[in-house]
C-alpha cells in the first residue's frame, strides 16, 4: 500500500491495517518479555517474517474478500534450518508469524464492517462529494450536445432515488442487438471525470449519466449502483424515440 | 588495513563506473540528418533511406523520424536518448499507424505515430478510442459497462506524417477505466475484490479517396523492439452509428 497525499484513501482500511502489525508486535514483545533464554532481536523478526510466508486461500466473509493462511510453509522452512540447533526459541516467533494473517482477517473484517457504517454505501454523495473540478465527456456517437453545470447537477443528486439494476442485461441487449429499441445508441453516453469521493472513503467511483438525463449509474470495482432523478442532471434536450 | 581500504575503494570505484556507464545524461543536441540516414541503413539490410520526411521531438529524449526510402518506402523510425546518447531503437519499412508508449505505463506518454504513403491515396485516418458493452451478474450483483467510441480524425493532406498524443478526454476516461478494472489495495490484505471485464482499445480507419483501397501491400518488416504497438483496423461493423432521428 502507498500512501501518497491528494489520491483518495481508504482511511478505515489504513487504520485496521495500522492496527493490525500493532498487535502483532505486542504479541511479539509479550513472548519475548516472557521468555527466559533471549533470541537474538533481529533474528526473532526474521523469524517472524519468514513464518508469514504460507499458502493462502481468498475467501469472502460479509462481502469482504480476504486471504486465509493455510499451509504453513514458512514455519516449515524454518524448522527445516533450525531443527538441530535453535528451533525451540524460534518457533514461536514463526508460528505468531503465521497466525498474523488471521489478526489481520480480523482487523480487516472490522474495518469493513465499520467503513459500512460511515459511508453510506446507498447514498449517492459518498461517491461524488465534490464536483468542483468535474467536467462532462461525451463517450459515444449517440451523445447530444450538452453543457456540464455543475449547479444543476448537484440539484439532481439531491432527489435521486437508489433503483434495483435489474435492467443491466435489457440495457445490454436494448443497445446491442439489430432490433432492440435502443440500437446504435448509447443508455450512458456521458462520462462524468474528475469527481471526488467522500474523504477517506477510498472510493474511486466511474460516473455515466444516462441518456435523458435523470439516470447515474456509478461504478465502484465491487458494485455498480443505479439512480434515477425526477430532476435531470443534465441540461438534454429529449428527443423523443421510437419505440 | 590497506588491503581493506583499496578493496573498499576500488569496489566504489566500480560501482560509481557502473552506475556512469548506466546513466542516460542529459540529452544532448538532435542528431543531424546525415547520421540519421547512416544510421537506418546501418541498422537494416533492405532499407536504404533517401530523404527524411521530418524530425518530430516528441519529449526530451525521445524522436520520431519519419523517411523515404529509395524503394519509395514511406518508413518510419523511433529514436531514443540512452546512455548518453541517442539510439536508433526501431525501423518500419512501412508507415502503417501504431502507438509509441513513451512511458509505458503512463498512457498521456502514449503517441500515435504514421507516415502514410501518397501512392495510397490516403484521405483520413479516423482513430478511435473503443471499450466494448458489458452487462453481467457477479456475487449476487448486477454490473453494466457502457460502450465508449471517441473519434480522433486526422485528415491526411500535405503533411503525411504525425504523431500524436491521446486527446485529453481519451486519458480522463483511460484512467476511469483503470480504476474500475483494478481491485483496490494490491496489499496483502484486500479490503475490496472484483474488476471490471471490458476493457479500452485504440483502433483505426483509413479512408481513401475515391472509396476504394490501394492494392494489397507488399511486405512488411520491422527491425528492433521499442513499445511499439501495432493499431488494428476496425471494421465498420464493429462500430456503432446511431439511427439519425426523423
Amino acid at each position: 500500500m502507498s500512501l501518497q497525499l491528494g489520491s483518495p484513501q481508504n482511511v478505515i482500511l489504513i487504520i485496521a491495517t495500522v492496527l493490525g502489525w500493532g498487535v502483532v508486535f505486542y504479541w511479539i514483545l509479550r513472548q519475548y518479555r516472557g521468555m527466559k533464554e533471549k533470541p537474538v532481536i533481529w533474528k526473532m523478526l526474521f523469524a517472524t517474517l519468514v513464518g508469514i510466508f504460507s499458502a493462502s486461500g481468498n475467501f469472502t466473509i460479509m462481502s469482504t474478500t480476504v486471504k486465509l493462511s493455510i499451509l504453513p510453509l514458512g514455519v516449515w522452512v524454518l524448522y527445516f534450518f533450525l531443527r538441530n540447533g535453535s528451533w525451540s526459541i524460534y518457533r514461536k516467533f514463526a508460528w505468531i508469524g503465521f497466525f498474523s494473517s488471521y489478526i489481520f482477517v480480523a482487523t480487516t473484517l472490522l474495518g469493513s464492517l465499520l467503513h459500512h457504517v460511515v459511508y453510506d454505501k446507498s447514498d449517492p454523495f459518498t461517491y461524488v462529494a465534490d464536483t468542483g473540478k468535474a467536467q462532462l465527456v461525451s463517450i459515444h456517437p449517440s451523445a447530444s450536445d450538452v453543457t456540464w453545470d455543475q449547479h444543476a447537477f448537484q440539484d439532481g443528486m439531491r432527489v435521486l432515488e437508489f433503483q434495483q439494476s435489474r435492467d443491466t442485461l435489457n440495457w445490454y441487449y436494448e443497445s446491442a442487438v439489430e432490433n432492440g429499441v435502443n440500437y446504435g445508441n448509447e443508455r450512458f453516453p456521458y462520462a462524468v471525470v474528475g469527481a471526488k469521493s467522500r474523504w477517506g472513503s477510498g472510493y474511486e467511483a466511474s460516473l455515466y449519466l444516462e441518456y435523458d438525463g435523470k439516470g447515474l449509474l456509478i461504478q465502484t470495482p465491487e458494485r455498480h449502483y443505479y439512480f434515477r432523478s425526477e430532476e435531470p442532471l443534465l441540461d438534454v434536450e429529449v428527443t423523443i424515440r421510437e419505440d | 588495513m590497506k588491503i581493506k581500504a583499496f578493496i573498499f575503494i576500488a569496489i566504489g570505484l566500480l560501482a560509481a563506473a557502473y552506475w556512469y556507464s548506466q546513466w542516460d545524461g542529459t540529452p544532448g543536441p538532435l542528431p543531424d540528418k546525415q547520421s540519421i540516414i547512416h544510421a537506418i541503413d546501418r541498422m537494416s539490410n533492405e532499407i536504404k533511406v533517401k530523404q527524411l520526411a521530418a524530425i518530430e521531438q516528441l519529449d526530451s529524449r525521445h524522436i520520431f523520424v519519419p523517411f523515404i526510402s529509395l524503394y519509395g518506402e514511406h518508413g518510419m523510425s523511433f529514436w531514443k536518448w540512452e546512455q548518453k546518447e541517442w539510439k536508433l531503437i526501431r525501423i518500419d519499412n512501412n508507415g502503417m499507424p501504431h502507438i509509441w508508449k513513451l512511458d509505458g505505463k503512463d498512457p498521456a506518454k502514449h503517441v500515435v505515430v504514421y507516415h502514410a504513403d501518397p501512392k495510397d491515396e490516403i484521405e483520413k485516418l479516423t482513430f478511435y478510442l473503443l471499450r466494448n458493452r458489458n452487462a453481467y451478474f457477479h456475487s449476487g450483483q448486477y454490473f453494466y459497462v457502457p460502450r465508449v467510441q471517441l473519434e480522433l480524425p486526422i485528415s491526411i493532406g500535405e503533411k503525411n506524417y504525425g504523431a500524436i498524443p491521446f486527446p485529453e478526454e481519451w486519458l480522463q476516461l483511460m484512467e476511469s477505466d483503470r480504476k474500475q478494472s483494478q481491485p483496490l489495495g494490491n496489499a496483502m490484505h484486500s479490503m475490496f475484490s472484483g474488476q471490471q471485464r471490458s476493457t479500452m482499445y485504440v483502433g483505426y480507419q483509413p479512408h481513401y479517396r475515391g472509396g476504394r483501397a490501394p492494392e494489397g501491400r507488399g511486405s512488411y518488416s520491422k527491425s528492433g523492439g521499442a513499445d511499439v504497438t501495432f493499431i488494428p483496423i476496425i471494421n465498420e461493423s464493429e462500430l456503432e452509428r446511431p439511427r439519425p432521428f426523423p
